[in-house]
């Protein structure tokens, strides 16, 4: 995706995203991936991107 | 064949998260859903919504995988296996495959779904990263 993760974080924390077609906004966001995926198709995602945003940014180990 | 991707920022660190297209074999549904590349994870692991979105009903899943991730908790962490497709595609450019992916609810949510070394990592001839370049390849 073309955004940072850390400014996501402070909008959409823990939240379902869907961006647009290059990935560098955010069009829908929802507490339930299946209602942001249905309001990304009506908004004219032929297939809708989904993220679901971490609700806060630990440097990962694993 | 090369896929080029760009890793994703996240202040000073560099992540690569990749957007996959996860299209249920049943029914063709699909979706695109970024998740983390990990060697360091067996498996692909996937949010169990991503598979409500799909149609797919986990309730009819008996099987339950258990996995473990570094933290220091001793309870291990529980998905259901199911078989998708997922499509990598860059610049005109795509790859599918027929992949094992566990579906869980127990996804760290300071976390990102895992695409690991079964399922995903093995269908690539070589996966790697360069953060200097702020980019990471898949090659098939």
């Amino acid at each position: 995706m073309n955004l940072d993760i850390k400014r996501l974080i402070k909008n959409y924390g823990g939240k379902w995203v869907a961006f647009n077609d290059s990935s560098s906004r955010v069009i829908v966001s929802g507490k339930r991936a299946e209602k942001v995926f249905d309001e990304a198709k009506k908004k004219g995602s032929k297939i809708p991107k989904l993220y679901k945003v971490p609700t806060e940014y630990l440097p990962y180990i694993g | 064949m090369k896929f080029k991707f760009k890793t994703t920022n996240a202040g000073n660190d560099k992540i690569p998260l990749l957007e996959v297209i996860v299209t249920n074999p049943d029914n063709n549904k699909k979706v695109a859903y970024t998740a983390l590349v990990d060697s360091g994870a067996f498996m692909n692991v996937f949010h169990s919504d991503i598979a409500r979105v799909l149609g797919i009903d986990l309730s009819k899943i008996k099987r339950v995988t258990e996995f473990g991730g570094v933290g220091t908790d001793s309870s291990s962490l529980k998905g259901k296996p199911y078989i998708v497709k997922l499509m990598v595609a860059s610049k005109g450019k795509s790859f599918s495959f027929d992949s094992y992916v566990l579906f869980s609810d127990d996804i760290n949510p300071k976390g990102d779904p895992l695409l690991g070394r079964q399922g995903f990592i093995d269908q690539f001839a070589k996966v790697e990263l360069s953060l200097r370049n702020s980019s990471f390849f898949l090659y098939i």
